[in-house]
């Protein structure tokens, strides 16, 4: 376990829901121990609310039911190839299939995509579809209409957000109806990874004009009824070409108040509430006997952006200082009610990351070395920097810019906590190369568990942070392009090494999105992005 | 009749002159403000090629200068086409259809609600100020003019909802799919609401009340040995119902614009969220539309409450009648 000396020492406060065998396979024992000890609440297998084992999986689900997911943001278009909120994420898996899927751990799975194999040299992929599989329309699924969804996300024009992965496919052959082969113009070998993504599944083709309402997909479910921004109904299709879902209809509703959504779950008339807040968790599950849900690994989390291009954040040792200023544990604490895992370092990944680098240099909080290196770096005492975060949601996130404000204060740094609303605060530091000089801005990321995926955020012209880090493009090309795994590993330590030195962006906390279900719910579960995946779910008999 | 319908054409003029001057402030005030849509619509996707910016912008009219934007807005509104919403592709016309039915109705009832409770609250208020009965109705109206609707409904779905399990606690079901289920799930919102209207109405109902009940015409109709029942009913009441008229009219324009708080609590989908979510999201195409609505029924509102101050009082009655 490349992770697990590190784990003892990190202060895993999540709650492990697995049964110890998953627990010591992905965090040792040692430190599930260590996370019981710091978190008396929800510790320990045997409590019922935090058992899956016992409850959501082992119990079979009865055929048919209405179940009702409760979102606090509304979904207000369709369209994957054009996905722009994280809400949407829950209909995705529902509606539509990609050719390769990623099942609970993240690991790859095959989707539309029957089987699939690649030259040596990793530049030619050939795939054999699933046959007989048709879209909600009654229309057939092939390899032409893969090519169409193919070309669509690869135009520019079209705001593809996991383009990036996939943008070296050069030619996309139908040799016949089953068959499809992509010619690359540089060797990938996570092309499958790349492909399950949400937002690179098959729509119709000629439905991709009105794909934001119309939704036609070959998934599970079918649309039948949306109110943008109130709710989305789907019916199971019955003519899914997988296993057939248990339920007959999901109903995603939008509950924007996070108090009267809680009251609306503690009543019964939510199923399913997504995005609660990370204090009201452990209230909501012992007042209804229901269960948290609980990902296997974390890939998501708050991160913060500085500008690495203007100062005083040009300057490495800012930076440095600034994640040595920055008090994680507390503020997982405080705001996150302890539900997620504290980084050590600046590593994107996640220390349960199978390619978690032990060996990096720690940034623990100290706030004296924080004083140094920001001295060093021409930010002495009455300076000001800015924190920048939106106004009227995300409140746990000025509560973590409150816990630095008071930190910066004792070495004479004034942090100005600035509340935008949720466009203006995007347009400031959104889309990448803008400038915002001495502001740190409060984020949420969440990224595929590959771990390529989550470093490559820090590619120039993908994060706002502006960063340009030496010899960073050459080393992920190489991990792309490999086809043997511990090289690969091997460069995903290196970037992790060439990160944590240069500290582009600052992790504070890993941490999913919460989840709650009532007791009876059976077959949800949630990604490492703490996204719902419902396409199994149903209510126990 | 002349003297009415010039003033009816003249207010009617002066309401479209009104809806022009908003069109115009409002389209200004959303290109003022920062924030753009398009950023807001990319917000997930990360290496934004220029090149999706600019289609984005020039696929939602956005690269025009303003005035053509504007003008076009206008050209559309005329004709029925309110243009498109920039997220979820609906036409701003579904998007209002969607929302008006559950609005209209929420409003509705809770303006009988408040109706229903305010009036005899004040009656009984003003008649016997010093009963029992008037002490808690003025302990109760405090209460709610101090408590915001908010809380009132969470209140009600904690004891209706959750501890009694009568009533579901969210959700619209339109009423000719299933009518009992439409007003199971309407009666929290409608009186959530209709308390929020009522205590104002009884504070002011109250007090024109007592001052109407002093008058000296109360005096002589109970002086002529009228029941006390009907000298309140029969006279004292419509009097005092006339200053209130305002209020009233008021109330419906913010019943049917304002009540975002108690959508949002009771997931009731109304035109209120739909504005709010166009606010954040910078969806101007709905949101100018929209907004224009609201001063629409606003200003048909205060016509109509002119209108029937005409009605209830032959003094204030326009061009009828020589001195």
């Amino acid at each position: 376990m490349k992770s697990s000396g590190r784990e003892a020492g990190t202060v895993v406060l999540m709650r492990e829901t697995r049964a110890a065998a998953a627990a010591a396979r992905i965090a040792g024992v040692a430190a599930l121990t260590a996370g019981c000890a710091a978190l008396a609440v929800g510790c320990g297998g045997s409590s019922p609310t935090t058992d899956r084992g016992a409850t959501g999986e082992s119990q079979p689900a009865s055929a048919g039911g209405r179940l009702v997911y409760g979102t606090a943001s509304g979904i207000s278009q369709l369209d994957p190839h054009t996905r722009s909120a994280a809400q949407q994420l829950v209909v995705h898996p529902l509606l539509f299939d990609g050719l390769t899927r990623a099942g609970r751990n993240g690991e790859t799975e095959p989707g539309l995509a029957e089987s699939w194999r690649a030259s040596p040299d990793q530049r030619t992929w050939t795939f054999t579809l699933r046959s007989g599989v048709r879209f909600h329309d009654g229309t057939p699924f092939d390899s032409r209409a893969v090519k169409a969804n193919l070309e669509r996300v690869l135009d520019p024009r079209v705001p593809n957000p996991d383009r990036t992965k996939i943008e070296m496919i050069a030619s996309i052959g139908t040799p016949s109806p089953t068959r499809l082969v992509l010619r690359l113009s540089a060797p990938n070998a996570l092309l499958p990874d790349a492909l399950a993504a949400s937002s690179l599944v098959m729509v119709q083709p000629r439905t991709f004009s009105t794909a934001a309402k119309a939704a036609v997909g070959t998934g599970p479910f079918k649309l039948a009824e949306m109110v943008p921004d109130d709710h989305v109904t789907l019916v199971r299709n019955d003519d899914y070409w997988g296993e057939q879902a248990n339920l007959d209809e999901i109903e995603i509703v939008r509950s924007p108040d996070a108090t009267a959504a809680a009251t609306a779950f503690r009543s019964g008339d939510l199923d399913v509430l997504w995005s609660v807040p990370p204090a009201d968790v452990d209230g909501l599950v012992a007042a209804t006997q229901g269960r948290a849900l609980e990902p296997e690994d974390i890939s998501a989390g708050v991160y913060w952006e500085v500008d690495n291009a203007s100062p005083p954040f040009d300057d490495v040792r800012a930076r440095q200082a600034l994640l040595h200023a920055i008090d994680r544990e507390t503020m997982l604490r405080v705001a996150y009610a302890g539900k997620g895992l504290v980084p050590e370092t600046a590593s994107m990944l996640s220390p349960r990351n199978q390619a978690f680098e032990a060996s990096l240099a720690a940034y623990p909080f100290d706030l004296d070395r924080a004083r140094a290196l920001f001295a060093e770096a021409g930010v002495g005492a009455g300076e000001t920097l800015t924190f920048l975060t939106p106004a009227g949601q995300f409140p746990e996130w000025a509560q973590m810019g409150q816990i630095l404000q008071e930190d910066l204060k004792k070495i004479g740094i004034t942090l100005k906590i600035q509340r935008e609303e949720f466009s203006t605060w995007l347009e400031a530091f959104y889309p990448a190369g803008k400038r915002f000089p001495g502001t740190i801005v409060a984020n949420y990321l969440s990224l595929p568990t590959t771990p390529m995926y989550q470093l490559s955020f820090l590619n120039e012209g993908v994060c706002e942070c502006n960063a340009r880090l030496p010899g960073w493009r050459e080393l992920s090309s190489r991990a792309v392009a490999t086809g043997d795994a511990a090289e690969r590993d091997g460069i995903y330590a290196q970037l992790q090494e060439v990160q944590n030195r240069a500290v582009p962006v600052l992790p504070i906390a890993f941490t999913t999105l919460q989840t709650v279900v009532q007791p009876d719910v059976v077959g949800a579960w949630v990604d490492t992005q703490g996204n719902v995946d419902l396409t199994q779910a149903g209510f126990a008999r | 009749m002349n003297g009415l319908r010039g003033y009816v054409l003249r207010r009617l003029g002066a309401g479209v002159l009104l809806l022009a001057l908003a069109s115009l402030l409002t389209f200004a005030l959303l290109r003022v403000v920062p924030g753009d849509p398009t950023i807001t619509k990319l917000g997930g996707a990360r290496n934004i090629d220029p090149a999706a910016l600019a289609e984005l912008r020039h696929e939602l009219g956005l690269d025009r200068s303003v005035v053509a934007q504007y003008l076009s807005w206008v050209g559309g509104l005329l004709q029925g086409d309110l243009g498109q919403s920039y997220f979820s592709q609906y036409a701003v016309t579904t998007l209002i259809g969607q929302r008006v039915v559950p609005t209209l109705e929420l409003a509705g009832l809770a303006f009988v609600v408040g109706l229903v409770l305010a009036v005899p609250a004040a009656l009984v208020s003003a008649t016997r100020p010093r009963s029992i009965a008037a002490r808690l109705v003025n302990a109760a109206t405090a209460a709610l003019m101090a408590a915001p609707p908010f809380l009132v409904g969470i209140a009600f779905v904690v004891v209706l909802s959750v501890q009694a399990g009568l009533l579901p606690a969210r959700g619209y079901v339109p009423f000719v799919e299933d009518p009992l289920e439409n007003l199971r799930l309407v009666a929290m919102p409608a009186l959530t609401l209709g308390l929020a209207v009522a205590a104002p109405l009884v504070v002011l109902l109250r007090a024109s009340l007592g001052e109407t009940l002093r008058a000296p015409f109360i005096r002589t109709a109970t002086g002529k040995g009228l029941q006390r029942r009907r000298v309140v009913l029969g006279h004292a009441l419509p009097n005092a119902l006339i200053p209130s008229l305002t209020y009233l009219g008021v109330t419906v324009g913010y019943l049917l614009g304002g009540v975002v708080v108690v959508e949002y609590v009771f997931g009731w989908p109304g035109l209120g969220s739909l504005v709010v979510d166009a606010v954040l999201k910078r969806d101007y195409a709905v949101l100018q539309s929209v907004v224009l609505l609201a001063v629409a029924i606003f200003v048909f509102v205060t016509f109509v409450t002119d209108l029937l101050y005409g009605v209830l009082d032959p003094r204030l009655r326009v061009g009828e009648g020589q001195p």
